[in-house]
């Protein structure tokens, strides 16, 4: 960046010094222009800086003074109370339950997820050159772009116990019939189900995006090498899309952990309070959310987003790590 | 129009230095064509003669007045870059219109003005078209009427014939010089092709390394080249240089050569101990045109081992070795050289070029003692 | 050839199963009354429409559709302008915290949303943005990968567009506007189109910066209706078309600009 900046920009704007030469009868005053590029430079920066300063810096920076205040959005005074808010967090039931069933949601999702999205990619690959490939590749993305609570309504109705598709297709394989949504055991499964649905077209695209930056050639010489199929794939394939799927996983990672809008959707409704039945999909996203928003306790939700923001933050860190270490970058 | 003056001017970037202490003046009406293998500088130094770089030191001068602080639109620059940068998304006529609406010049005068250079141009049924459409000539041309169309004091262009096939960009050469004859804008003209170079020229600049080596018309340049570099720089084939040491006095060879000692001059002679580096080796050189087959009256008798002969239509192209170091020179007639044989042939005195064992400097004779040229003098 | 075959079939499978939601919104929301609850499922559309007009006849649809264009059509204007400045400083313009900016932008985009709410919440509290179309609309105004983008597509136009303009004096902004914005026309589309579905789908945000119907976006009038609601399929099914719709268009209109986009460009050549 700076090498191109170099040769378009006049250096003057960083340039130590000048050795200042007393002969030269002209003063080396800075052009008047750098000041106006400089000016300018920050002028339209400004807008958005603005922005990202006042809704996103601003708030990560006051996160950590409401968890550790006793505090209230509407009172005037607050009190430093230290880690009280987090003692307090740790002594709910709720919230250990609300980490377990995050980490249940993050630990199923996050593979199934993956490995779908890898093996729908090498399909589309594979199919590159027939016909109506981008149809099917649009089609598996499609998903993506709908919106929560609109797909989330055929949903609910595709998980109904008695007319719902879900359970007219486990019929017709003889299986035995589910609660979906309504059982404790299988509500946040149904939600895996439909997030997996719902994102699962992303991160193929991401993944065919990483294979095609694998040269042709690379594979076609180990075709000529006599590599095929499974070996192919294991001793070629899968060591140069190594960094993508280590991409692909983490960022698979912190957008499920953050999954909120079809455990609301999906689990509210006909179904009681969202999160239900019995806190069975009650996850971080939405125990914070309730914690504030229905019963007003911003202390508490604070240090519970706190724990979040540190856990995905150690998540987020270690992607940015691997991506600078790796190609695959954007 | 006016006079550029370019002095002491230096430009490093951290710790490299792309220009060392530059002096070159385009004089009014002046053609001035800066040539030198890429990453001599020589587009920096175009640069900062556009305002678009600052020089680390020295100054620009425009018509004796210094311009080190004028931005680059105040100093009225016509620029013609190597991929033309004509916006794509506006017409040929908008291109040519953009810099003046941007600055609200009547829209008459901008009519006027840019009719006047399509005409002069040839550009009258291409106002209409994207660049996109145009063949490369013809964006070319473009180019030159953005720069045209701004009545500017002096012509900046950078490598602006690199972009189009052989055929094409020797007919804008031939185009680019007939324009010049008839507006005598001052032109400082950047390249790496020597042939541009030498016919475009009024002036020549030849850099390498940040550094000029040599100013002059490109005749002087090519007939007294300053140095090793320049010698083989310009000319092609490029001239024969060859190290010679002196195993007996008043004798020379081809340095490893196992050939008979030939004659050297006599000032050569005088001032060989100041001429050569530590292996007591100076450089002697003469073009392959220089070359002649019949002994002359005196001059550089060398014997050539013949190797290789390339007919090139009218001429041929002799390659051989003399003492082991590779000659290349050309003659009318290719039979007469055969593979294998050796050939005596000469070369008059006074077209052998003498260099510096260690410096690479021209060496002159003058009267009684032996002097290097100066190089790079202000024109 | 019996791979050729089995390809095609896998892939027209994986098609249809995930089309299937989306196609059953269409085929609930035209069938006939109780065709949810008919068993085996239906699965042809009946082309009712009553439904669906009854529904929007209803209900303030076309108030909660024209906020959501509201909302939308600011946040897109707003984030190409934004990001064709910040994008351009970044990539042209050499001042004193450049690189800094260009790492806090990096920093915005490590921020987990969830973990913002709550403080994000407050600062909206205080500065009277609940409840309001302004709330809605300006914290999306800029946007780290709009920005990124213009960032890198300003870069690869060669630097002699820039320096021409220089010597011709053209402003900066004026250079941005005629030459720059046209010429990063792909990055503009990419940036409206993307914008646009991040925009339509918002959900989160409004359920809890609103509690006002009338400026509410359809995702969240959706997701109220669906609690009203219950289980009247043939209606929730059409209010959800009514949502879906756009998008669907949207995206049928443009999917290989999309999906390239998401891909970063690198899909371009295969097709």
């Amino acid at each position: 960046m700076s090498n191109r900046l170099s040769r378009l920009v006049p250096a003057t704007a960083e340039t130590p010094v000048r050795s200042a030469k007393p002969s030269h009868p002209e003063k080396h005053w800075r052009l008047p222009t750098d000041w106006r590029e400089m000016l300018i430079g920050y002028g339209l920066i400004l807008p958005s800086f603005w922005v990202f300063l006042v809704f996103y810096y601003g708030p990560a920076f006051f996160l950590f003074y409401i968890a550790f205040f006793h505090w209230n959005i509407f009172a005037s005074q607050s009190q430093f109370v230290g880690l009280h808010n987090f003692a307090i967090l740790f002594h709910q039931p709720v919230f250990w339950l609300s980490l377990f069933n995050t980490a249940y949601y993050v630990v199923l999702v996050v593979p199934v997820t993956t490995l779908l999205a890898l093996a729908l990619a090498l399909l589309l690959r594979e199919s590159a050159g027939l016909r109506g490939g981008g149809v099917t590749r649009a089609l598996v993305f499609l998903p993506h772009v709908t919106p929560v609570v609109a797909t989330s309504i055929i949903w609910v109705w595709i998980f109904n116990p008695n007319f719902g598709l879900a359970n007219a297709l486990l019929r017709v394989l003889h299986l035995p019939a589910l609660n979906w949504l309504a059982s404790t055991h299988w509500a946040l499964p149904s939600v895996m189900i439909y997030t997996v649905w719902h994102s699962v077209g992303l991160y193929t695209v991401l993944f065919l995006a990483g294979l095609a930056t694998i040269p042709r050639h690379v594979l076609e010489a180990a075709q000529m090498d006599g590599a095929r199929g499974w070996l192919a794939f294991r001793r070629i394939l899968w060591p140069l899309m190594g960094p993508i799927t280590f991409f692909v996983v983490i960022l698979v990672s912190i957008n499920t952990m953050q999954t909120f809008s079809q455990i609301y959707t999906l689990t509210g409704g006909p179904h009681g309070g969202a999160g239900g039945p019995a806190f069975a999909t009650t996850t971080d996203s939405l125990l914070i959310y309730q914690t504030a928003f229905l019963y007003l306790h911003f202390s508490l939700a604070s240090a519970m987003s706190v724990v979040l923001f540190g856990l995905i933050l150690a998540l987020t860190l270690v992607q940015k790590l691997i991506a600078d270490r790796f190609v695959f970058y954007r | 129009m006016g006079s550029i003056t370019l002095r002491a001017v230096s430009k490093t970037f951290g710790s490299t230095t792309v220009l060392r202490d530059i002096n070159l003046v385009i004089q009014e009406g002046e053609f001035v064509v800066v040539v030198g293998p890429s990453g001599c500088g020589k587009s920096t130094l175009l640069r900062i003669v556009a305002g678009l770089e600052r020089a680390t030191s020295g100054h620009t001068l425009l018509d004796d007045r210094p311009i080190d602080n004028m931005p680059p639109y105040h100093r009225n620059i016509g620029m013609v870059f190597q991929n033309y940068a004509l916006y794509p998304h506006m017409t040929v006529y908008d291109n040519l219109a953009f810099g003046m609406s941007a600055h609200k010049v009547p829209k008459k005068e901008i009519q006027t003005r840019i009719g006047q250079v399509a005409e002069l141009l040839e550009l009258q049924t291409l106002l209409r078209a994207k660049p996109s459409t145009l063949s490369g000539g013809q964006r070319q041309r473009v180019a030159v009427g953005r720069a045209l169309v701004r009545q500017p004091h002096a012509f900046l262009m950078d490598e602006p014939l690199s972009n189009l096939d052989a055929l094409l960009r020797e007919r804008m050469r031939v185009e680019l010089r007939r324009l010049h004859e008839r507006l005598r804008i001052p032109t400082l003209y950047v390249t790496h092709d020597q042939t541009e170079a030498m016919t475009l020229a009024d002036k020549l600049a030849v850099m390498r390394a940040g550094e000029v080596l040599q100013v002059g018309t490109p005749k002087t340049v090519y007939q007294q080249p300053a140095t090793v570099f320049v010698a083989k720089f310009l000319g092609s084939p490029p001239m024969n240089l060859v190290r010679v040491e002196s195993r007996t006095r008043g004798a020379m060879n081809p340095v490893g050569g196992a050939e008979e000692a030939v004659a050297m001059p006599a000032w050569i002679q005088e001032g060989w101990e100041d001429a050569t580096d530590e292996n007591g080796t100076i450089w002697c050189g003469f073009r392959p045109e220089s070359v002649m087959k019949r002994r002359g009256p005196g001059g550089l008798e060398i014997p050539i081992t013949v190797e290789a002969v390339e007919t090139l239509g009218p001429r041929c192209h002799v390659h051989g070795s003399w003492g082991g170091q590779p000659i290349t020179l050309t003659a009318e007639d290719g039979a007469m050289w055969t593979r294998g044989a050796v050939m005596r042939v000469a070369v008059p005195w006074d077209q052998v070029h003498w260099f510096h064992g260690r410096t690479e400097r021209r060496i002159e004779p003058r009267p009684a003692r032996l002097e290097t040229l100066e190089t790079g003098g202000a024109g | 050839m019996a791979r050729r075959l089995a390809v095609y079939v896998t892939r027209a499978v994986l098609a249809a199963a995930f089309m299937a939601p989306v196609y059953w919104v269409f085929v609930i929301a035209t069938g006939y009354h109780g065709a949810a609850y008919s068993l085996p499922p239906v699965w042809r559309p009946l082309f009712h429409f009553g439904p669906l007009t009854y529904v929007w006849t209803h209900t303030h649809w076309t108030r909660y559709l024209l906020n959501s264009v509201i909302i939308s059509g600011a946040t897109i204007i707003l984030v190409v302008i934004t990001s064709t400045l910040a994008g351009y400083a970044l990539a042209e313009i050499r001042f004193p915290g450049n690189s800094l900016y260009f790492y806090a932008i990096l920093g915005v985009m490590m921020l987990p949303q969830q973990a913002l709410l709550v403080p994000q919440y407050v600062a909206m509290y205080h500065l009277h943005l609940l409840n309001s179309y302004a709330g809605l609309i300006i914290p999306f105004a800029a946007n780290t990968s709009g920005i990124f983008l213009f960032r890198q597509f300003f870069k690869k136009l060669p630097t002699s567009y820039r320096e021409i303009a220089r010597l011709e004096g053209v402003s900066t902004l004026t250079y941005i506007r005629r030459v720059a914005v046209p010429m990063a026309r792909p990055a503009v589309a990419t940036t409206v189109l993307l914008t646009f579905i991040a925009s339509w789908n918002q959900f989160q945000w409004p359920l809890i910066m609103t509690n006002s119907a009338q400026i509410q976006p359809i995702e969240l009038a959706l997701s109220h209706y669906m609690q009203a609601y219950e289980a009247n399929w043939r209606e929730l099914t059409s209010a959800a078309l009514i949502a879906l719709v756009p998008i669907l268009g949207v995206f049928g209109l443009t999917q290989r600009h999309i999906v390239n986009a998401v891909a970063g460009g690198e899909l371009g050549q295969k097709e």
